[in-house]
């Protein structure tokens, strides 16, 4: 259960309490509303560029990391598809200093060249370590524009290729800013031993003379409803063949969310999941196998991944793999087994509230889709999946129309 | 309007006491650890035993026993295990480490029953069935396979390899051949000889009330045991030198470099440990603000300390533009060289000195982190006091200490480099 206390400031900020008197530290977390759905198409892997360049110095403040160190803070931040997260986490006797650093930032950058050239360079090598020189590392560079032909999901966070980050200008920084990082498109939340009184004070001290900026509104294209099953096969110098299948699936506030997830459950958890069972210690088709969803807040992928063993043809594992889906998608399942991954989902789902900063950011992105209660409602929409909603959202879920796979053939 | 240009007052952290645990002797003699303070209604519970690899009469064994645990017992097959683990959310790990192997549950607390039953049927009547061990080990030699194309795989490897010695311990890798030569045989033979009736201790954190404790006790608490004995491992001073793995179609290189440093117990430790994160333990440190924040030629550069019993390690590891390879190891070696000969500003000490203390005190909020900590000191025999006293310790390092440390330990010519990649 995350209690929390809201309040907004005249200029759009709003903020939420989460207190917890039970520890020494302080977890302060500001979502901003923009993720890569929100970039141009020609202009990808914006939005992530953009979230180094916060790290680059502040109007009045010429580096975030080092006065925050020096209080014994510290902090990251993440883009994804749907938002760019950034957080602190430091004693609470100084958290001024976070917000004297994250409302300068809020202000205004310092929009200093240099940084735009080094940042630039450290994203093109982040975009070689994590994509290119990996094995099977450009996975979800082939796979995003197989599986989404208009939604901007698309293509990756760290954008389409090397080339959109090359070409960013520092004009389009400032556009970014002056556009998204406004007090209007952000939340604020605070976790820890603190009093609304006291945050309300520092709140309005820091944040409350930032100007607002012009509402925006998200009007993104709909993906339509996919009614072919796609293939792409690519080849790279990997150990074995491998197999990725996505399918499309409701969005992580979605009332049917959690059915989903629970199938992805049942066909690809873990070592006593359906497919990992049979394909993996049955028929000894795969050397690994399993299944998992994307929490997007747009409609979002449940994806299965597999690593063929070695004179295992795609086609074969591919057949195999369909089969299995097949067989969820026409049977009514057991209590027992719908008892299983509801008991797994509830662990893991108390196991993610255990940290102070995981709440803080739980309730950040529920603020931020517009409804912060649904940060307590997860355990409950949960408990509340039938078998008869399981079958339903198989039948649609797990068509084969519905599937996009990209079948990766190991060339060594 | 405040005035941002100047950053508001604040306080430093002084010591930090680690919340104590409790201490329970089990009615086999078993201790039983108990962190006891979760919100949450779960729990983690880890069994050490004195079974790492070190114990193993092939090398081979590590890649697939740990797996081999949960395949099966005398009563049930290892489907069956899975399933009933996986059916009251609990999510089981076996992980085996050079001198410890550690068999780890995650799950909630109202089902410990149905966990401690799997548990205890498993550290008594595993039988590592054949059709599953040839599975594993097919599984086993693919992942061996997989990790041979990632750089970062290969040169650990070969930094172990020369930082220990190729037939240490702590620097033996396998091949697929040694994952090929395990037989059940050896299995059984290391499972009655390491793990069936041998002492072990229990370390639970979470929601851990009287009657989980109970449950303990009459599953794990009643299994007849005996101690074993523990190996010693001792460490030889490393040749130095330089080694490439040619990866010419690689965009970026991958690079480590190693040389062992003081160990925990040392009193060089604390400020070796100052020494490290100025140079490149945190995202402030002087190679992320040179090779990174700087130059821009990697995402990433640091330089870490890994302690092995009395001894530690340090690496410094990074991927960087392949063309800036040999710029990036230059300035490395200069970066070194400034520590060496110029003592710090107190500036910069205080700032890295704050950032450990409030990165300590950040990493021991919940009862799964203090377990984490009080497990340190059980396992690697420290002071009862060592995290309670780490942040003073930390507080009285002076700017002499550094250069110091640098001097004793930054000497390029002491240390061992690993290049996968372009030395270009």
């Amino acid at each position: 259960m995350i209690h929390y206390e809201h309040f907004q400031l005249a200029n759009g900020l709003n903020i939420y309490l989460h207190q917890d008197k039970t520890t020494p530290m302080a977890a302060v977390n500001i979502v901003y509303n923009v993720g890569s759905r929100d970039e141009d198409e020609n202009k990808t892997g914006f939005a992530h560029l953009f979230e180094h360049l916060m790290f680059g110095g502040s109007k009045n403040i010429q580096s975030f990391d080092a006065p925050l160190q020096k209080v014994g803070g510290e902090n990251n931040a993440f883009t994804s598809p749907d938002v760019t997260n950034y957080y602190v986490t430091l004693p609470v006797e100084n958290i001024e200093t976070a917000f004297w650093l994250e409302s300068d930032r809020m202000m205004s950058l310092s929009f200093d060249p240099k940084v735009l050239e080094v940042q630039r360079k450290v994203v093109i090598e982040e975009f070689k370590q994590r994509y290119l020189n990996q094995p099977y590392g450009d996975v979800w560079l082939k796979l995003r524009p197989l599986t989404y032909q208009k939604h901007p999901y698309r293509w990756a966070t760290i954008g389409k290729e090397i080339k959109h980050i090359e070409d960013a200008t520092l004009e389009d920084v400032k556009d970014f800013f002056f556009r998204f990082y406004r007090p209007n498109n952000a939340t604020l939340v605070v976790a820890g031993n603190i009093e609304l009184s006291q945050l309300k004070a520092l709140a309005e001290k820091w944040f409350g003379d930032i100007p607002a900026g012009e509402p925006i509104n998200r009007n993104l294209p709909k993906e339509p409803r996919q009614n072919e099953a796609r293939y792409t096969t690519t080849e790279a110098a990997v150990p074995l063949n491998a197999l990725f299948k996505a399918y499309h699936m409701p969005g992580r506030y979605d009332k049917d969310y959690f059915t989903a997830d629970l199938i992805s459950d049942v066909l690809g958890r873990g070592k006593s999941s359906r497919l990992y069972t049979s394909l993996v210690q049955d028929q000894k088709l795969f050397n690994s196998i399993s299944a998992h969803v994307m929490g997007s807040l747009d409609p979002g992928m449940l994806v299965i991944q597999g690593h063929l063993n070695k004179g295992v043809s795609l086609e074969e594992g591919n057949a195999a793999v369909e089969k299995i889906v097949e067989e969820v998608k026409e049977m009514k399942l057991g209590e027992k087994e719908l008892e299983k991954v509801k008991n797994q989902a509830e662990s893991t789902l108390q196991f993610s509230e255990v940290e102070l900063l995981n709440r803080a950011m739980s309730l950040a992105f529920t603020a931020n889709y517009g409804d912060p209660e649904l940060c307590n409602a997860d355990a409950e929409k949960l408990r509340a999946v039938t078998q008869y909603d399981m079958k339903n959202m198989a039948a649609e879920v797990l068509r084969k129309e519905n599937s996009s796979t990209l079948l990766y053939q190991s060339k060594n | 309007m405040p005035d941002r240009t100047l950053a508001p007052a604040f306080k430093p952290i002084k010591s930090i006491q680690l919340p104590a645990i409790k201490k329970i002797d089990l009615p086999n003699g078993v201790p039983l650890y108990l962190a006891d303070f979760a919100q949450q209604d779960v729990l983690k519970l880890e069994i050490y035993f004195e079974a790492g690899h070190a114990y193993a009469a092939k090398t081979g064994l590590k890649s697939v026993f740990s797996k081999m645990l949960l395949e099966g017992t005398s009563q049930k097959s290892g489907s069956e295990i899975i399933e009933e683990f996986s059916q009251y959310g609990g999510f089981p790990e076996i992980s085996q480490q050079v001198t410890k192997l550690n068999f780890t549950i995650y799950g909630l607390s109202k089902f410990i029953g149905q966990y401690m039953n799997l548990t205890k049927e498993i550290l008594q009547n595993a039988n590592f069935p054949e059709e599953q061990l040839i599975t594993q080990k097919r599984i086993s030699t693919q992942s061996l396979q997989l990790n041979l194309e990632k750089t970062a795989y290969l040169a650990k490897r070969k930094m172990v390899e020369e930082l220990f010695g190729v037939n240490h311990p702590y620097g033996r890798s396998h091949e697929a051949e040694d994952i090929e030569a395990v037989n059940r045989e050896d299995l059984s033979v290391f499972y009655e000889n390491r793990i069936k009736g041998k002492s072990f201790k229990i370390f639970a954190s979470g929601k851990i009330t009287d009657e989980e404790i109970k449950v303990i006790s009459d599953t794990l608490g009643s299994l007849p045991v005996e101690e074993t004995n523990e190996i010693t491992v001792s460490f030889d001073q490393p040749t130095p030198g330089k080694y490439l793995i040619p990866k010419p179609e690689n965009m970026q290189s991958t690079l480590r470099i190693a040389r062992y440093t003081a160990g925990r117990k040392d009193p060089d430790f604390f400020k070796m440990m100052v020494t490290n994160t100025t140079f490149g333990g945190f995202f402030g440190s002087r190679l992320m603000k040179n090779i990174r924040e700087d130059k821009g030629y990697t995402y990433g550069i640091s330089s870490s300390i890994s302690p092995v019993k009395d001894k530690a390690y340090m690496t410094i590891g990074s991927d960087v533009v392949k063309q800036n390879t040999l710029d990036t190891l230059a300035e490395i070696e200069k970066e070194m060289k400034i520590m060496q000969d110029e003592l710090i500003s107190s500036d910069e000490l205080e700032l890295v000195k704050n950032y450990l203390a409030g990165s300590f005190a950040g990493s021991v909020t919940t009862a799964f982190e203090v377990m984490t900590r009080h497990k340190n000191i059980i396992l690697n025999d420290l002071a009862d006091d060592y995290y309670d006293t780490l942040i003073d310790k930390i507080s009285e390092v002076e700017p002499f200490d550094i250069q110091q440390m640098a001097q004793k330990y930054f000497n390029p010519s002491e240390m061992i480099e690993v290049i996968v990649g372009e030395k270009i």
